[in-house]
């Protein structure tokens, strides 16, 4: 039986971070494949990288991820506010939309 | 105030009996700091809640400031007073004892060596000589409270403001922490450079939700980076004066979509900004109702080295009536909860409002 085995290994390493993806590949005949993936992931540089490649800080909000923090009902439904009493302001005329 | 006062009916007050009051304390025999508050108090009876009196020392203190920059011995934030003699950071000054601390925007300042972080007279125990340490109890929202020991230096340079990409995507944060630094139009100059640098920008999220206002040479060159042309005018007793902002496009600051979050802390040209990019269709505002308190001071000089800051002008936005925003605020066209002590950046309910909008566009 002719046994070909493949050994793939991809490292990438970028910045502090790494990821690495290794596929190995065991067949046996064309009758009989056996397949294994091993996906390793050491770290991802992408996730763990604070900034941009220009230097730009990372928000750390996460769309997906982060979650928001729950508000006390006090702050979600806060009482009607009082409005200041208004003075009469100087007179003048209205500037049209229109000159936006 | 006679002359001058942008409300010609003093707001439904009498205000020659309010002078006459006040007249005769001071000629009873005020010192210093006696007429420093009587000054404020006679002010704060026209109730239009902005216009201020400085005391020579105050005036001072400013003004080191505008010509110099911050130049003060402490831990290096910059703080929005909250109720109960606490403080939230709104930013960290880099290289500063808070940086190197871990203190971060949104975390509370509770207590120094036990006691309050401010008085009621604006004395802010967190500054003190150079060299001292003091025990400060602090709280980041989510977490318990826990005490830290940090050591006042000297801390110079400008409010810093701060900003981020959020991960995954071209969209951009800028938070604008005052309009009183005549750096920040600079700084979000440099923000907005930095961040167009790896590609246009698909949404821009300006925080405004602690922006206490300031001057109109930081607000109209920070409004030019999103518009242009005429935006309103400024009307007194005088006459009207157009405020016309110049554009300079940053990458694709001009046309990028925006979300302005803003709320009860957005003052004076805080209003202002705010309600401009949402008149002018550039931004959709996030959070709660702005403070509405958008008139114009204008300083008067007294012989003392005091002054006083009076509300000369009413701000009439393009297409509403003079002083539109005037106590109720610009109204924000997506509600969400803006206390800024109740989450970090990560936690922030506004800000994950504004990117799902910005994603939706």
């Amino acid at each position: 039986m002719r046994r070909l085995a493949h050994l793939t290994l991809l490292a990438a390493l970028l910045g502090s971070g790494a990821w690495a993806v290794i596929a190995l590949r065991s067949e046996a005949g064309a009758a009989t494949t056996h397949r294994v993936t091993l996906i390793g992931l050491a770290s991802d540089s992408a996730a763990l990288a604070t900034t941009d490649p220009n230097g730009v800080r990372y928000c750390a909000y996460v769309p997906g991820e982060s979650i928001p923090a729950q508000m006390p009902p006090e702050v979600t439904n806060p009482p009607p506010r009082t409005p200041r009493a208004a003075g009469s302001p100087p007179a003048a005329k209205a500037v049209p939309s229109a000159t936006q | 105030m006679n002359g001058h006062y942008a409300y010609p009916d003093f707001r439904g007050r009498d205000w020659a009996a309010i002078r006459t009051t006040y007249r005769a304390m001071v000629e009873d025999g005020l010192d210093g700091a006696g007429l420093a508050v009587a000054m404020q108090n006679m002010l704060d009876e026209l109730g239009d809640e902005h216009s201020y009196y400085q005391s020579p020392q105050a005036v001072q203190a400013e003004e080191e400031i505008r010509q110099k920059g911050q130049n003060y011995t402490g831990i290096g934030v910059f703080l929005l007073p909250l109720p109960g003699a606490r403080g939230a950071v709104i930013s960290v000054f880099p290289g500063s004892p808070a940086m190197e601390a871990g203190l971060r925007p949104h975390d509370l300042l509770l207590e120094v060596d036990g006691g309050p972080i401010m008085e009621a007279d604006g004395t802010n125990h967190v500054r003190g000589p150079a060299g001292s340490s003091f025990t400060l109890r602090i709280q980041r929202p989510g977490e318990e409270p826990r005490t830290l020991t940090l050591t006042r230096r000297a801390i110079s340079g400008s409010t810093p403001i701060e900003y981020c990409l959020v991960r995954g995507t071209r969209i951009g944060y800028i938070l604008v922490p005052t309009l009183a630094d005549e750096t920040i139009d600079d700084q979000v100059r440099t923000a907005l450079q930095k961040m167009v640098a790896g590609g246009p920008l698909q949404g821009l999220v300006i925080d405004n939700r602690v922006d206490g206002g300031g001057s109109s040479s930081v607000a109209k060159p920070l409004l030019g980076f999103f518009t242009n042309g005429l935006q309103g005018r400024q009307v007194s007793r005088d006459g009207t004066t157009d405020f016309t902002i110049a554009r300079e496009d940053i990458g694709n600051s001009q046309s990028v979509p925006l979300v302005v979050l803003a709320g009860p802390d957005t003052v004076s040209f805080g209003d202002i900004t705010t309600g401009v990019l949402a008149r002018s269709g550039r931004a959709i505002v996030a959070g709660a109702p702005t403070r509405g308190n958008a008139e114009l001071l204008t300083r008067s000089d007294f012989s003392d080295a005091s002054r006083a800051w009076i509300a000369t002008f009413v701000f009439q936005p393009v297409g509403l009536a003079p002083g539109a925003w005037e106590g109720v605020g610009v109204l924000p066209s997506v509600s969400v909860p803006t206390r800024w002590d109740l989450f970090n950046e990560a936690t922030d309910p506004a800000l994950a409002k504004a990117v799902e909008l910005l994603l939706q566009r």
